[in-house]
């Protein structure tokens, strides 16, 4: 990639979901390739960047808010969720009330989030099979009602990690090529960059 | 030895009597510390005369009768020897006496009264079930930086944060607990440990019950103590709370670095974007354990009304630290650094080194809000521009030294 000048499109991606369903571990095994049982809490949000390729050579760069689960820093959230185009729900399969959780903050980023917001309902820890309380259909099912996909992922293996991004990243441009024909030129949020990393901000919160 | 008997005549103070010194291979308090003192001191004598001086003048200060506390709090602020900084901090933060007569007393009321606190709080199931999953679910993820060895593995040592992070969030209603305060909590309990043994040589079941239930009444004395002096921006509302208190960083940034703050709006760089997790967890995540120690120590000697305040001029020395490299970056890069800061590899000078800086940093404000107050618009110019010759001059130093 030295050297060579590419369109690289920034994305604002945001990490929601209950305390220790595994966001951090999701952001991190995408970002390092690395998997620690004993992670530190998130405090307010951490923030990461990781780029993407897609198949069309199109540059995907995510600057990913890991935010923190405890219902005591909820009001912090729509900070780093507001102006983001892609969102990450997550539960914890082998815990009913992080999938309540979940729930809640879909319904939270309906009616508050960008109306264009990409958002995967992710059903984490699939490692732990013998632990299972969420069986896939109903992450699934929920997830069509309300036209989000769906996906189930191990941080720990991780499997279907990088497919989770991957997916995120196929739908953006879409996305934003609509809303080019729509509102013309002017896409807050977006900015094209030239390689990565890109010069300018990307979307950021406020 | 003549050190050494002093040190044993305050740890006397703190133990009642009777209690055993050695049982059955188990080391109680006093032994376990006087040993590890007699090395320590060695080593101090051996390594750095200076330090050597310094806990000399700590000794002559704690030995009197009645400890003249300004002249502690003065001593302190510029850093404790590790060796009396739990006793330091006790008498600092107003949880043991200045006399050594009252002391063994009061000691023990505050204990029996935290008994009196479990034996309510934990009669039954946890009322607040909520939170103590919380507290649970954090406690085996708090990593404290530099830490060696592994005594937070011990059960015990984690009861001990447990019970205080529950009392505590029982106790403070509008507060509760938040992630984050583990790792506040961790701190202050490892450096009471420290009283009794080293850290990084805890095993377990090192330290007998009643030792273990006198650390825990201390750690959360302490650690309440502690926290009142942050208590005004951990409101209930956390974005209220942090947002007026990150107001106060901007501020400070402004008056010595307005190029700086301009540089952050053009990129989209907030505040709240990074610095949340100082202002909860106190720097714990930042720095490694002895540097927070030393921090702390500052923060500590200036008292409850002027900590928070502090820490407010610290955090904004740290940013204005960094302040050539952010200006030169774009809002990924600037997060990504102001996020993961190389405080971790700072050595003991840089650290003494951003105290002096925020020191120096809340002087110049205090004078500017005077001369604002009397309206000397001439004086306040003056200074301003004073400030920023005395950047201008260490700019062109760094880039000397660079």
């Amino acid at each position: 990639m030295a050297g060579q000048m590419r369109k690289a499109l920034t994305y604002k991606l945001v990490l929601l979901g209950d305390a220790g369903v595994g966001k951090t571990a999701i952001a991190v095994q995408f970002v390092k390739g690395q998997f620690n049982p004993f992670l530190e809490s998130t405090i307010g949000a951490s923030f990461m960047n990781q780029t993407v390729t897609l198949p069309d050579e199109t540059l995907i760069k995510f600057q990913i808010w890991d935010t923190a689960g405890q219902e005591r820093f909820h009001s912090l959230a729509p900070m780093y969720y507001r102006g983001a185009q892609a969102a990450i729900v997550v539960y914890d399969i082998t815990n009913r009330n992080s999938f309540e959780k979940a729930k809640e903050w879909i319904k939270e980023l309906q009616q508050q989030g960008d109306p264009n917001v990409v958002v995967a309902f992710v059903g984490n820890k699939v490692d732990m099979p013998e632990a299972r309380k969420i069986q896939p259909s109903e992450g699934e099912s929920y997830a069509s009602e309300n036209g989000l996909f769906f996906i189930e992922t191990s941080a720990k293996t991780a499997e279907n990690v990088s497919e989770l991004f991957m997916k995120i990243a196929k739908q953006l441009p879409s996305i934003q090529r609509q809303k080019d024909i729509t509102s013309g030129p002017s896409n807050p949020g977006v900015k094209p960059g030239v390689g990565a990393p890109s010069k300018g901000k990307g979307g950021c919160c406020g | 030895m003549n050190k050494l008997w002093r040190l044993q005549t305050f740890i006397q103070d703190f133990f009642p009597k009777g209690q055993k010194r050695r049982t059955d291979g188990q080391l109680s308090p006093p032994s376990v510390r006087t040993q590890n003192l007699q090395e320590s001191c060695l080593s101090v004598a051996v390594v750095n005369q200076d330090e050597e001086r310094k806990l000399d003048a700590f000794l002559q200060i704690l030995a009197r009768p009645v400890i003249d506390f300004e002249e502690l709090r003065s001593a302190s602020w510029k850093g404790i020897p590790e060796q009396v900084r739990p006793l330091c901090w006790q008498i600092l933060l107003g949880y043991v006496p200045c006399e050594s007569q009252y002391r063994l007393q009061a000691l023990e009321r505050k204990r029996s009264r935290y008994f009196e606190l479990t034996l309510s709080y934990f009669k039954d199931a946890a009322e607040d079930e909520s939170t103590m999953m919380q507290i649970d679910l954090d406690i085996p993820r708090t990593i404290p930086r530099g830490l060696e060895g592994n005594c937070l593995e011990d059960v015990r040592l984690q009861q001990i944060m447990r019970r205080t992070l529950y009392i505590w969030s029982m106790e403070n209603e509008y507060t509760t607990y938040f992630q984050g305060l583990t790792d506040v909590c961790c701190q202050m309990m490892l450096v009471l440990l420290s009283w009794y043994v080293e850290p990084s040589r805890y095993s377990e079941n090192m330290l007998d019950a009643q030792s273990c239930s006198q650390l825990e009444a201390d750690t959360y004395w302490c650690f309440s103590i502690f926290m009142d002096g942050m208590k005004h921006y951990h409101t209930d509302n956390l974005n209220i709370g942090m947002e007026a208190a990150l107001h106060r960083v901007r501020d400070v940034v402004e008056t010595i670095d307005e190029p700086l703050l301009e540089h952050f709006d053009r990129e989209g760089v907030m505040m709240m974007q990074f610095a949340v997790r100082w202002m909860l967890c106190l720097l714990t995540r930042e720095f490694d354990l002895s540097s927070v120690s030393r921090i702390w120590d500052t923060y500590i000697a200036e008292g409850e009304h002027h900590m928070s305040d502090f820490h407010f001029h610290l955090c904004a020395s740290l940013i204005l630290k960094f302040r050539h490299q952010l200006k030169q970056m774009d809002f990924s890069e600037a997060l990504t650094m102001l996020q993961h800061l190389p405080t971790q590899e700072w050595k003991t000078e840089e650290t003494e080194e951003l105290i002096w800086r925020a020191c120096v940093s809340r002087e110049v404000q205090r004078r500017i809000q005077y001369l604002c107050l009397i309206g000397a618009v001439t004086q306040i110019t003056a200074l301003r521009a004073m400030v920023k010759m005395m950047e201008q001059a260490e700019t062109i130093t760094s880039k000397k030294e660079g």
